[in-house]
């Protein structure tokens, strides 16, 4: 459909800077940090399943799992940080703007990816403070 | 940011007018020499077969919110049947039996046949409107999604004049639901009618889906879309994931109960509590999939009557998603009281704690919108803000029953009937009144009187408090949810006695409410195309609009195309209503790219069609010979089903030469 663009330039493209930013990346700061949550949840649930129990649970896969999920949040963070700062210009004004208008739809996503990472790298840690809690189950020693 | 409006919208609830409260022109121009043209092209056809047939996703949202409403009046009945019998002790109005059948009734049909399918009502009248296109993406998919709830609701409730019905709670637990300790029929109509209606939401959620990706105005980037769309969006993309398991689970308990298997039956090799697990994993996204679409009205329309734009319109969209995905991560905390080992339930409940994170995003943004705003006290204003006070009661104490500990204490008590009712009445029926309000005028070109609005929401909002804030105090009083009756002694009669009186007045309301409506569609003001000066398309248009939606398909240039003028953004780029692609062809509509929205293609639409209707009656003859156990029954409709897709799918001349672009203006 190439006769349908021209109209469209009567506008602005909605996001100017899009050739300067992979959509992979864009992806990538939206879904690491929500993976790493969901990964977190699910599988230290299924090795915790008998941390109680007569078994015990499995003390180096919950550790594993969490680093994981920790580093995951890492660099989940990182790069929403990243794609963030390579696309601010594409609107105008500062963070606060694209908070509240989301011009340029690059900025739009980079902003929406970091704020993402933020709230899921909260969820992952506070995901963590179950282990500091229940330390018992793990059969770690408690505090005098 | 003073319009027009202002004077116009003072006037509301004041003297009748014959005057449409907005004088003037939609701003999206419909020319006298294509407005003919389209209209052929568009309307349906007379009668019944049209009447049948229709794809118009305003009618079938229309539909929807009407057959959503009738089911809200339905269950609202047996809801207040249940008081009754509980308004005093040692009540015998009810057996036991008919108690359960009419508690579990209520709950299916609140959660399953009001709650989502009013927003989907909602979701199908506005998106196209909003979005600045014609239809959405499959017509005949989105009527067959309609036909197929009202046929699945039907099919819930044919056994219940026959004593028949459901009757182990709307989340059916095993074993109390096994074929052992429940050998009629009412488990088979609850496991075949989830089944049928997973159908219905399924494809309506895929419908959205691609809506959303493709079917919007040229320049309606993805930072452009109005926060109900990210609302459903988000619902239908949860849908997806969850229904299956639901679906799953009840094929499972129907075989379980019909054909010999044991998926839950220990004795074979079952485990009960993957009952609790496949349901939950549906259940608690699914809670999110009915208010996050309602949370979204209240963040489009809110704005309006605070005449200014959302706060935090990003970090709300962002709070739209996260919500959903935590919310995947939070099934247990519904099993705290089963036995689960201590660390594992201890992740749900951390991440319980932590979805309230999100959810309070939005809360902070209309608080925000409403403290840095004009804001007129007008109906919509009243029920979108009591919203929020609903939500943090239902919030909170959410968050307390996030608490392992608590909620031992809590589970099956009164205390979470209250929550539950304050997040759902809360936050989905006081924002589908509010939006009622908003949007009728757009619906039918008439206003709803606000001067009656007003009382009507002071009694809504009393009647629920009175009926529902008294449930906490039961529940930590420690009275058992789900009981047909109680001892005179017990110290819950004086309470139960205000709740009761309570759900009346709160049933008064919503009979007024449906009064109301009936009245200000014959007689109500005429509103004209946007008269509460909204930002968005819909408002654009006609109200009501015409068939075909939009004359010119509009250019988008910012999220609010009717408030560019006076928001006075530094960008100068202006929406354009005035000149846009010309689709008089036939059915014509565009397709853009999904996150640009760039033009693409142009699409032919689908004209009416009897199929939709005929598949679901096809579904229900198949689904009541797979009740009754008949294969005869069964191979009628089975027979029915594929002669009906043969002729659905079959093929046609693809028109994808005949695409000529032209340009109006």
């Amino acid at each position: 459909m190439s006769d349908l663009p021209p109209l469209v330039n009567a506008v602005s493209h909605p996001a100017p800077l899009r050739n300067d930013l992979p959509r992979w990346r864009i992806v990538l700061g939206l879904v690491l940090a929500p993976s790493a949550f969901a990964l977190q949840v699910v599988v230290s649930y299924a090795l915790a399943a008998d941390a109680c129990g007569e078994g015990g649970a499995s003390l180096i896969g919950l550790a594993a799992i969490n680093l994981v999920a920790l580093a995951l949040i890492i660099v989940g963070l990182g790069t929403s940080i990243a794609n963030y700062r390579r696309t601010r210009s594409e609107g105008e004004g500062s963070h606060r703007a694209v908070q509240s208008q989301g011009d340029g739809r690059s900025r739009f996503l980079a902003y929406f990816g970091l704020c993402t990472s933020g709230v899921f790298a909260l969820a992952v840690l506070v995901q963590l403070t179950s282990i500091l809690v229940m330390h018992q189950c793990l059969g770690l020693p408690t505090l005098p | 940011m003073s319009t027009a409006y202002d004077d116009a919208a003072t006037q509301l609830g004041r003297a009748h007018s014959a005057e449409p409260v907005d004088q003037r022109e939609p701003a999206s121009p419909i020319p006298a020499e294509i407005a003919q043209t389209l209209e052929l092209a568009w309307a349906e056809a007379a009668g019944l077969k049209g009447w049948l047939g229709s794809v118009d996703h305003k009618v079938i949202g229309i539909r929807y919110l009407v057959t959503a409403f009738a089911f809200l009046v339905i269950g609202g009945l047996e809801a207040l049947t249940m008081r009754v019998q509980l308004a005093g002790p040692n009540s015998d109005l009810l057996s036991p039996e008919q108690y359960n059948q009419l508690f579990s009734m209520h709950g299916v049909t609140m959660i399953f046949l009001y709650a989502l399918p009013i927003l989907s009502g909602f979701s199908n009248y506005l998106w196209p409107l909003m979005l600045g296109n014609r239809d959405m993406a499959f017509p005949r998919l989105n009527a067959l999604s309609y036909w197929l709830f009202l046929a699945a609701g039907a099919f819930l409730y044919v056994s219940f004049p026959l004593g028949a019905a459901p009757n182990s709670g709307w989340f059916d637990y095993v074993p109390q639901a096994s074929a052992e300790f429940n050998p009629g029929p009412n488990i088979d109509v609850y496991c075949a009618g989830l089944i049928f209606l997973g159908i219905s939401t399924t494809v309506g959620s895929a419908n959205f889906i691609v809506t959303l990706l493709r079917m919007r105005a040229p320049g309606m980037s993805i930072n452009r879309l109005p926060i109900i769309v990210w609302g459903t969006l988000t619902a239908s993309v949860a849908n997806l994931f969850a229904i299956p398991a639901v679906s799953l689970a009840c094929l499972m308990l129907f075989m379980d109960r019909n054909l010999g298997t044991h998926f839950f039956e220990i004795g074979g090799g079952g485990q009960p509590l993957l009952w609790q697990h496949l349901f939950w994993m549906f259940g608690h996204p699914w809670v999110y999939a009915i208010v996050l679409p309602a949370m979204g009205m209240v963040s489009d329309a809110l704005p309006v009557h605070c005449r200014r734009p959302l706060v935090g319109y990003t970090l709300v969209a962002m709070a739209t998603v996260a919500t959903m995905v935590v919310g995947f991560g939070v099934w247990v905390h519904h099993m705290f009281a089963t036995g689960l080992p201590t660390l594992a339930m201890s992740f749900f409940s951390a991440a319980s704690f932590v979805i309230a994170i999100p959810s309070a995003i939005s809360v902070f943004a209309w608080i925000a919108t409403i403290g840095t705003g004009r804001a007129r006290i007008t109906t919509p204003f009243l029920f979108f803000t009591s919203v929020i006070l609903l939500f943090v009661i239902g919030g909170v104490s959410g968050v307390m029953t996030a608490s392992l500990a608590l909620d031992w204490q809590l589970t099956d008590t009164y205390f979470v009937v209250a929550h539950l009712h304050y997040v759902l009445i809360g936050i989905n029926l006081f924002a589908v009144v509010g939006a009622i309000y908003h949007w009728f005028p757009k619906m039918t070109g008439r206003m709803m009187d606000e001067r009656t609005g007003k009382w009507i929401f002071a009694l809504m909002f009393s009647g629920f408090n009175i009926a529902f804030l008294p449930m906490h105090l039961l529940g930590l009083l420690g009275m058992p949810r789900r009981v047909y009756t109680y001892g005179a002694g017990m110290g819950f009669s004086g309470t139960n006695l205000v709740i009761t009186i309570g759900a009346f007045l709160f049933a008064l309301a919503l009979l007024w409410f449906f009064i109301e409506i009936a009245r200000a569609r014959v007689s109500g003001r005429f509103a004209g195309p946007n008269p509460w000066d909204g930002p968005t398309l819909e408002w654009a248009t006609t109200s009501p609009p015409p068939v075909y939606n939009f004359g010119i398909i509009p250019l988008v240039a910012s999220r609010h195309p009717l408030w560019e003028e006076r928001l006075d953004e530094s960008n100068s780029d202006r929406s354009l209503f005035a000149e846009g692609f010309l689709l008089d062809r036939d059915k014509e509509t565009i397709a853009v790219t999904p996150l640009d929205g760039e033009p693409d293609v142009i699409l032919k639409m689908p004209c009416d069609s009897w199929l939709p209707a005929a598949l679901a009656l096809a579904l229900l003859v198949l689904f009541g010979g797979m009740l009754l156990m008949s294969p005869w029954i069964g191979g009628v409709g089975l027979l029915g089903v594929l002669v009906i897709l043969a002729l659905w799918f079959q093929p046609h001349s693809a028109p994808a030469d005949e695409e000529e672009v032209r340009v109006y203006g």
